[in-house]
């Protein structure tokens, strides 16, 4: 990775300033980073221990921005772009299991049976997935407070700070989301059955 | 749906859920009276929000933990890399994860293998490997495993090759010993494939069980090929081989098949190699390394000193020709060992046919194998330049920097000849018009014993093309391994070893300019290739007593100088019509002239150097450029010294030193204007040789350019603060523009530099002098005229009379570039435009100067 913190830190500053291009570049970076560090827990070969996202993006942000970024708006940013880079990252591995399962012919190479994630828990966040996108055509501030929310494990204060709303906002935007989605994925799985 | 409608629906949804749940109906039935479908929506998202207390409330970190506890790359099953969908994992080793794929483009299965991710922390390591890896993919030998492909995304890098039915060596041997003749079989063919690699200078570095395969119908295929050194260079420094030593276990799967040499930690060649198909061989026929042992420091010292038990003590069957084979593998000493994998498996396949050749492998044959393995390298030449015109549709390369070969032998002698063959090669190759840019010596010689990518040198060169090379010394033989590269890639254009006896050292020259030619496709004329193909001697001992005195000669030291012209003469009395060695006479006597001979005995030397050389062969361009120094510098015959200089650029139109003189000898003639461009050109092809921007930077000064003067010094003394001349110009322009205090502060930092030196002194009197501080430069000038007779404080007179000219005394300046002229000063030359004189233009004496010094006034 040949990014320094300030590289990462200006690009925040951009995306903060509305500069989408600045997120175009961020997000990999977060990404593999994200990668890197689960990849890390993996070695450590600790799977007993629960793993929190907000301690992986916190990990992530030192790692990348470092612990003397003091600037809280750029906090805020970077949290949110590494939820999204968690969203995707999570639903990739997601979208892999069920693939696995339709007969992608993979070997069980788990470490710990415990931990698998069932092929139905894999939909469940596939279809999540699918209908966040369908709310961005709606909201696109909702699918952010989701994505902040949920994937990012940010708290209600941590959210607001990120999308530059207040918190009572938050919460009734997450309210309202919770309540469309969970009825769009109820909708779906009566389709199903 | 619209905004509106949304906002509608928001609005009530959360006007609803701040009523009792009781009441929420009543509510909603009198807001939508008039609009069911609103009702609807709302209702049904209230129902939600009741039974959804939970949903999404956590984090998903089962679906982290899940993805943790499995492997990592676990996530990468069903996703596609380039046009490979990965399918499902095969295997994972320290060098990462192959899995099988779908090629989607070719509708084929084939291995992909995910390096592992600490390689993005070592690019050059990863560049190397895949370097090594595409000209293993280019040998496309049966017994190495086909390499197709490489890619990058994502921040994987990723390998792809042919997919293999079978089991590895390790896996086969757990299941017991092999019956001699089958693994004879096995080591056959595993020889075949690492002659290939070898005679393109390609080691495997770690070959062991793990790295031999056996397919379903019996083909034997060797992995991983430059995987070892990337291994051993972005090993984590925990894994080093210092500190597992010690540990029972710790590497042993490698350390087992380690040749003396590797333990002793030098480079590993093509016998190296052959030590771990000896001990392969010994593995797979007793069912046990040669030299286990319980540890690993006990087992590095077994291969250092011990003899493993003879294999007829476990089986009294096998022959003692294959014991005698196994001995030419495994001798400690490289002078003992087999060299060649192509003979080894000829006396291999010698013994399962009784009728075959004498059973010792004594001299003739080992004289037969390198005469076949001559010709294997010569086709496989053929094939892959055939591969080259075949297959790249590139425009021909016309750039590039011949790296110093390295002598990778412990033999100092050998630099000599390294260095040789380095500056023959650019010769060669610089007379060849379709190259553009051929870089000269002097700046390619600043990449001496570094390891550096051929990509950062392109870069910094701004060539297209790289060379490098080693060579070592096997017995009798010299072994030149080179690689060309293209530049802008790192992509391997060509690579290949050579091997003469020494006595034919000079050979190898002429076949690596050759080469080199052709793989660069160049179209050439039956001239050219006379000109690369040409030998300049054919007394072996003449020859290395030139390419011993030319380096002597480069190093620039008097004492290098001498010895070099004492060696050169030597040469020229073995062989008198050496006419390269008299070029090099001549231009190690114009050296000397700078160094310890006065130019009135050094400067005849070098004429009848240049011109016994020019007699016996007119082509070469050195000869023509001493001749020209000579004429033009010491005889002022400028006509006579730009017909030479013009005849050598035809000779040889890359040539840098040509260039160089040329700019000078305009210079010197005033026609500062046409000489800017030979400084330009000069330092394209010599772009690190600081002298050339020296000049393009003084003459920019002699044209009265004085910002662009400014700016060049300015760039050279970033480059190189401790170069004289980037301070000088600097001062001379900042002088004639008016900033006295800048050209005050430069002439100090020359004089740091060279705190002896007198001449700092000088210019700064003269800055003195036309500054206001004329009692200043008074004072020194009367410090240099004292000293003028003591050794080492001797001031051209041409600058005392500067002085002279600055403090207005037009007479005695007059007087002392007269004793300039007498003294032949060479500075004087720049009369004609030097600013400082701007005050006597005009005046009959300088134009009468000027006449004696042939430069038209």
């Amino acid at each position: 990775m040949s990014s320094t913190p300030d590289e990462v830190t200006q690009l925040l500053v951009d995306w903060g300033n509305g500069d989408q291009a600045a997120l175009d570049r961020l997000m990999p970076l977060v990404q593999a980073e994200l990668r890197r560090m689960a990849h890390r827990y993996m070695i450590r070969q600790n799977p007993g221990h629960t793993l929190q996202t907000t301690a992986l993006i916190n990990e992530a942000f030192l790692k990348l921005v470092g612990q003397q970024e003091k600037h809280f708006q750029n906090r805020a940013h970077f949290f949110g772009v590494a939820a999204q880079a968690m969203r995707s990252i999570l639903v990739d591995y997601a979208r892999a299991k069920q693939y696995e399962k339709r007969g992608g012919g993979a070997p069980k190479v788990a470490l710990d049976e415990a931990l698998t994630v069932s092929a139905e828990r894999a939909a469940e966040v596939v279809a999540l997935d699918d209908a966040l996108r369908e709310l961005a055509k709606i909201d696109a501030r909702k699918c952010r407070v989701v994505e902040l929310r949920y994937f990012g494990g940010l708290s209600v204060e941590e959210t607001a700070d990120a999308l530059k709303i207040s918190a009572i906002t938050v919460m009734r935007d997450w309210s309202m989301a919770k309540s469309w989605l969970y009825r769009e994925l109820s909708k779906g799985e009566k389709n199903d059955s | 749906m619209t905004p509106e409608r949304w906002g509608q629906i928001e609005r009530l949804y959360h006007d609803a859920l701040e009523r009792e749940p009781a009441s929420r109906a009543a509510f909603l039935a009198s807001a939508c009276a008039e609009d069911p479908e609103l009702h609807r929506e709302v209702d049904s998202l209230l129902a939600s929000h009741d039974s959804a207390a939970d949903f999404i409330e956590s984090p998903p970190e089962d679906i982290v933990a899940g993805m943790i506890a499995e492997q990592p790359a676990r996530s990468i099953l069903g996703r596609t890399l380039g046009h490979y969908r990965i399918e499902s994992l095969l295997g994972a080793g320290g060098m990462g994860e192959v899995y099988r794929a779908h090629d989607t483009r070719l509708d084929r299965e084939v291995a992909v293998k995910i390096l592992p991710e600490r390689l993005a922390a070592h690019p050059d390591a990863l560049k190397r490997f895949e370097r090594e890896a595409r000209a293993v993919a280019a040998l496309s030998h049966p017994n190495i495993l086909s390499i197709f492909d490489f890619g990058s995304e994502d921040g994987v890098s990723y390998a792809v090759m042919e997919l293999l039915e079978g089991e590895t060596l390790r896996e086969r041997l757990r299941r017991g010993p092999l019956p001699w003749r089958e693994a004879v079989e096995i080591a056959i063919a595993v020889c075949e494939g690492l002659a290939a690699a070898h005679a393109k200078g390609i080691i495997h570095r770690d070959l062991k069980p793990e790295n031999l395969f056996q397919t379903r119908d019996g083909r034997v295929k060797i992995l991983d090929f430059g995987i070892a050194r990337v291994k051993r260079e972005t090993a984590p420094d925990a894994e080093t081989l210092n500190e597992t030593a010690t540990r029972p276990g710790a590497m042993m799967g490698t350390i087992g098949y380690m040749s003396p040499e590797q333990v002793r930690g030098e480079p590993v060649e093509a016998p190296g190699d052959l030590f771990a198909v000896g001990c392969v061989l010994y593995e797979m026929i007793s069912g046990r390394r040669p030299f286990a042992r319980p540890t690993a420091v006990e087992t590095l010292a077994a291969i250092l000193t011990e003899e493993p038990p003879p294999l007829a003590a476990t089986d009294p069957a096998i022959p003692g020709e294959l014991e005698r084979l196994l001995r030419g593998c495994l001798a400690k000493s490289l002078s003992t060992r087999f060299h060649s994998a192509h003979d080894l498996a000829k006396g291999l396949r010698s013994i399962g046919a009784p009728a075959a050749l004498p059973a010792n492998p004594g001299a003739p044959r080992r004289r037969l194998g390198l005469v076949l393995s001559l010709v294997a390298v010569t086709l496989l030449g053929l094939a892959s330049v055939w591969k080259l015109v075949g297959n790249r549709e590139a425009a021909a390369i016309d750039s590039l920097a011949v790296l110093p070969l390295v002598n990778d032998s412990r033999n100092e002698n050998l630099n000599y000849l390294s260095e040789g063959i380095t500056e023959a090669v650019i010769n060669a190759l610089s007379q060849l018009p379709q190259l553009k840019r051929v870089i000269a010596r002097s700046t390619v010689a600043s990449y001496r014993g570094k390891e550096v990518d051929p990509r950062t040198v392109g870069r910094e060169l701004k060539v297209r093309s790289v060379l490098t090379g080693k060579i070592t010394l096997q017995g009798d033989n010299l072994i030149l391994g080179a690689e060309l590269v293209n530049a802008e890639d790192g992509a391997r254009l060509w690579g290949n070893s050579i091997r003469r006896n020494f006595a034919d050292a000079m050979l190898v020259q002429t076949e690596l300019a050759q080469q080199i030619a052709d793989n660069l496709r160049l179209k050439l004329t039956g001239e050219d290739r006379q000109k690369l193909a040409k030998n300049y001697t054919g007394n072996a001992d003449a020859y290395r007593l030139y390419v011993q005195g030319r380096y002597l000669s480069s190093l620039r030291t008097a004492e290098g100088t001498r010895k070099g012209i004492a060696l050169l003469q030597e040469a020229v009395r073995l062989d008198p019509a050496y006419a390269l060695a008299y070029a090099g006479l001549a231009s190690s006597h114009y050296d000397a002239s700078s160094t310890y001979t006065p130019p009135g005995e050094a400067m005849p030397r070098v004429k009848a150097a240049a011109e016994r050389a020019l007699q016996l062969d007119g082509t070469i361009a050195e000869a023509h450029v001493a001749l020209a120094e000579v004429q033009g510098f010491y005889e002022r015959n400028w006509a006579a010294a730009e017909k030479e200089i013009r005849r050598a650029l035809e000779l040889n139109p890359g040539y840098a030193p040509a260039s160089h003189v040329y700019g000078i000898c305009l210079a010197s003639q005033g026609r500062t204007e046409e000489a800017i461009g030979h400084f330009l050109r000069a330092r394209e092809l010599d772009p690190l040789m600081a002298v050339n921007t020296a000049w393009v930077s003084y003459v920019h000064y002699l044209n009265r350019n004085y910002d662009a003067s400014i700016q060049e010094s300015r760039q050279l003394i970033a480059l190189d603060p401790a170069f004289v001349l980037g301070h000088v110009n600097l001062a001379l322009a900042c002088e004639q523009t008016g900033r006295y205090a800048e050209a005050e502060a430069e002439f100090n930092q020359w004089q740091a530099l060279d705190p002896s030196s007198p001449y700092p002194r000088a210019m700064r009197a003269h800055l003195y002098a036309i500054s206001n501080r004329k009692s200043e430069a008074r004072t020194l000038l009367q410090e240099l005229l004292r000293a003028q007779g003591a050794p080492n404080r001797y001031v051209d007179p041409y600058f005392i009379g500067l002085i002279y000219i600055g403090l207005g005394e037009r007479d005695t300046a007059f007087a002392w570039l007269e004793k300039a002229y007498q003294a032949r000063s060479e500075d004087m030359l720049n009369i004609r435009r030097d600013p400082r004189l701007d005050s006597l233009r005009g005046d009959p004496r300088l134009d009468d100067l000027m006449r004696r010094l042939k430069l038209a006034p």
